[in-house]
């Protein structure tokens, strides 16, 4: 075997290993993008917890759920007082018997 | 980490990403891309020394992972090893076919340093290119996968479905038949003032 020809072809070795072939601009997109097309879509309610942010997201979301319902079933005292100031209490007006038709038949 | 640990691990860690890929999750398909692709184009570019059919043959491995990403089993080989063996498989074909119709493959387009740089890198490489064209397709399969993708003898015997020493054997008559196709090129090669 020639010595040469062994030095020559670690040498060239070396540097192909050094340099691999670089993938032609914009394959790798290609890829991706072919990748996707392919790609089974996940099941709906998987989309749709993700569109919110994943299962925190949707964690959250039910705590708001169950404490906003919660309220509105058993106020705290400090909030029925609150929505009593914006809202005004409940009043009665005595219309009907006010006008003076409430008149015994006869 | 001893080798086979670390090859369980990348197993695992590649039938994990196919598992996620096959539940829809993008970021998945992302990151197998970018990990497995250019290591394709590689192999596909040095076997068959032309850029657009490596793209081709990348596009098609990659494709048939994807098809076969549902009924991946975890504990058979990496998807690289996997993917590697069907690369192998396509170049092979399409070498047969370029040979059979008598195709002449343009050469692949060098990255560019500087002018005299450039020429010299591109001198270099089209010797080495050359010389693996001249080689069967099985020793230019070992030589390229052994000495210039890095990979261990034992995954190659699994790509190219041959015991260790089989690979062995074809890695060393590739080497030394390149040898003495690259012997007398040194100074050509501008090795001798460096």
């Amino acid at each position: 075997m020639n010595d040469h020809g062994d030095e020559t072809l670690e040498r060239l070795l070396s540097e192909a290993r050094a340099a691999p072939p670089a993938m032609p601009r914009g394959m790798l997109a290609r890829l991706e993008a072919q990748a996707l097309t392919v790609q089974p879509r996940a099941a709906l309610w998987r989309r749709m917890v993700d569109s919110i942010g994943g299962w925190a997201g949707l964690g959250g979301l039910v705590t708001a759920t169950v404490v906003g319902f919660w309220i509105g079933v058993a106020p705290p005292d400090g909030i029925a007082t609150q929505v009593d100031l914006l809202l005004g209490d409940d009043v009665t007006m005595p219309v009907l018997m006010g006008a003076g038709w409430d008149f015994d038949e006869g | 980490m001893t080798i086979n640990a670390e090859t369980k691990a990348r197993r695992d860690s590649d039938a994990a990403l196919l598992q996620r890929y096959v539940a829809g999750d993008e970021a998945a398909a992302r990151l197998l891309t970018h990990a497995l692709a250019p290591r394709v184009y590689a192999h596909a570019a040095r076997m068959l020394g032309n850029a657009a059919e490596a793209e081709d043959v990348t596009q098609e491995a990659m494709m048939r992972l994807w098809k076969k990403a549902p009924d991946w089993d975890g504990a058979q080989a990496q998807a690289s090893t996997w993917l590697y063996r069907v690369t192998a498989n396509l170049c092979t074909d399409r070498l047969r076919r370029n040979r059979d119709t008598g195709a002449e493959m343009p050469d692949l387009a060098d990255p560019a340093p500087g002018p005299e740089a450039l020429l010299q890198d591109a001198a270099r490489h089209d010797a080495l290119q050359a010389a693996l064209d001249r080689l069967p397709a099985r020793q230019r399969q070992a030589v390229i996968l052994r000495h210039l993708s890095g990979l261990g003898n034992a995954q190659i015997a699994e790509i190219l479905e041959m015991r260790v020493e089989a690979v062995e054997s074809l890695t060393a008559r590739g080497k030394k038949a390149l040898s003495a196709l690259l012997a007398g090129q040194r100074e050509e090669l501008g090795f001798s003032d460096e």
